[in-house]
């Protein structure tokens, strides 16, 4: 992999679930969040399910990005890509967060905090 | 002419005769042949070599303090000449096997058969006389070292002296601990192995073949997943698959059965193998 | 001849990746892998993914490696601590097997739990008593655990 935050990536996204993989050439500069949204937006295939809250990204068995910010970094920061390109094209698979499970999980964590507001 | 006489004398001295003892380093070969195969590389790499780096300072200090040390009360200085003499004649033995060891593993041949050769040649037994002198003469310098003084004309003498008996201590546990780690402690206790797997009768009644494309019915070798290599030895189950000899007999030796289909090679093929039952 | 044969497979996952699992090295040590399958769909587990831990051993590929969930999942083949109960892992084992298999194998153990051999004899009872409760949990710790 070229060094420089002006290189880019080939990548082979494998979608979860589906047979599809589609490969892509991305630039080491863009953010992760970004990414997903471009994927979501112009990539989404037809044949899997469109109620998609958010996606996750996994290479190399290790999560691409996530919560907590994680989202925010770039993918020149993504070590595990730059070692599989070493090999070869990288395959990145997508899982689709459904609406359902993120309003369930948004809503936990809503009841978690509300728990402590009222212990103070 | 002659040089052609010698030629032919060095290959055979290296090439091993139809005497009938066996080495007992065979009979380990014969249980664990890779685990005895690295063992056997590594013992002969650094023995060869340690040979070497040992004999370097020792003739440079000699050269230099020849006379000098003939002062001394015990005669040192032949003792170390000779160790390094015997190390060097070592050398070209323990390489050769080395090598050889080498080339077998990288053309997936018998190593079995390599190290028979190998310890039924004359220079195989060559190197085991020299072995047992350079032993005796370990434990002459042993006596000599503790019975001499420190000598002023020759100061370094001792302490070379000592540092190459260090040497060949650390040699000697370097050996041991190579052994214990190279082989399961079934081998040290002298376990017989575990009833699931073949024994080596079992496993050399399988045939043998040579790859050729066009008969063959596998390309690859499910073991090691690479593809065969053009004149690679398979060995050829009775289900019909076949792999590279040296892989499919180490897995054999664990447990008798195809590593695709699971059959047991001790059944005969059934007309309708269980082709992909097990395995995903 | 194992570092070989493992490095054929990293490089076999990159032409050929399975469409529900990702694996790779943890950093330098080819032996020691990371895994995460994502849960297939049409069981509680979907929309999950859970994370493992891989460790080949020295004579890989002629003993298992040691696979376990490093991720919490309500399941009767997976305890606590994240061991499988899956036969291939164990006396079914073959060298023909790869991690590639061994992963897809764990994934059909997700859609199809196996409560007659289980690690975790509670969650098996459940299973087979209470089937909506059983997998009503399962949704619950993957919301919990694996999203």
């Amino acid at each position: 992999m070229e060094n420089g935050i002006d290189s880019k990536v080939k990548v082979k996204l494998v979608f979860a679930n589906d047979d599809n993989t589609l490969e892509l050439t991305l630039p080491l500069s863009q953010h992760v969040k970004d990414f997903k949204q471009d994927i979501l937006e112009n990539h989404w295939p037809q044949t899997l399910p469109q109620d998609v809250a958010r996606l996750r990204l996994f290479a190399g068995g290790k999560e691409i990005g996530g919560k907590d910010g994680a989202d925010n970094q770039r993918l020149s920061e993504m070590k595990i890509l730059a070692d599989l390109a070493k090999m070869g094209i990288p395959a990145v698979h997508v899982q689709p967060v459904p609406k359902a499970i993120a309003v369930a999980v948004d809503s936990r964590k809503k009841q978690g905090s509300a728990c402590s507001c009222s212990l103070m | 002419m002659v040089l052609q006489l010698l030629q032919g004398r060095l290959v055979r001295f290296f090439d091993g005769d139809e005497a009938e003892n066996a080495d007992p380093l065979l009979d380990v070969v014969h249980q664990y042949p890779e685990e005895a195969a690295w063992f056997i590389k590594v013992v002969m790499f650094f023995g060869s070599i340690s040979g070497l780096v040992i004999s370097i300072p020792c003739s440079i200090f000699l050269a230099m303090f020849w006379t000098p040390c003939g002062l001394c009360n015990r005669p040192l200085r032949y003792w170390i000449l000779v160790h390094c003499a015997l190390q060097l004649l070592q050398a070209p033995v323990r390489l050769v096997f080395f090598l050889r060891l080498c080339h077998v593993q990288r053309i997936n041949g018998n190593i079995q058969e390599c190290v028979r050769q190998l310890t039924h040649s004359s220079a195989w037994r060559t190197s085991k006389v020299v072995s047992i002198v350079t032993y005796g003469w370990f434990i002459l310098g042993v006596v000599w070292l503790l019975n001499s003084t420190h000598c002023k004309s020759c100061p370094g003498l001792y302490r070379l002296s000592l540092a190459v008996i260090f040497a060949a201590v650390a040699r000697l546990l370097m050996t041991l601990i190579v052994f214990y780690h190279s082989f399961p402690p079934r081998l040290q206790g002298q376990q017989p192995p575990k009833p699931k797997g073949a024994n080596q009768e079992l496993i050399d009644s399988l045939p043998l073949m040579v790859y050729s494309p066009e008969r063959s019915t596998d390309q690859s070798c499910a073991v090691c997943l690479s593809e065969f290599d053009k004149d690679a030895v398979l060995r050829r189950l009775p289900c019909a698959h076949s792999f590279h000899r040296n892989c499919i007999d180490k897995w054999l030796r664990r447990n008798k059965v195809c590593p695709l289909c699971l059959q047991d090679i001790e059944v005969p093929a059934s007309p309708k193998g269980r082709w992909g039952k097990k395995t995903i | 001849m194992a570092l070989k044969r493992i490095q054929k497979e990293l490089q076999d996952l990159g032409n050929d990746p399975p469409a529900n699992c990702s694996a790779g090295p943890v950093g330098v040590d080819m032996f020691n892998w990371q895994a995460s399958i994502m849960g297939p769909t049409e069981c509680p587990y979907s929309g999950g993914v859970f994370f493992l831990n891989i460790q080949f051993p020295s004579d890989y590929p002629f003993k298992p490696p040691k696979v376990n969930f490093t991720t919490k999942i309500y399941h009767c083949n997976v305890n606590s601590n994240g061991a499988i109960c899956l036969d291939i892992l164990k006396d079914q084992w073959s060298p023909a097997l790869t991690i590639s298999k061994v992963l897809l194998s764990i994934s059909s153990l997700l859609t199809d739990p196996n409560p007659s051999d289980p690690l975790v004899p509670e969650i098996a009872q459940v299973y087979l008593k209470d089937r909506a409760k059983h997998d009503a949990t399962a949704r619950d710790w993957v919301q919990k655990y694996a999203t």
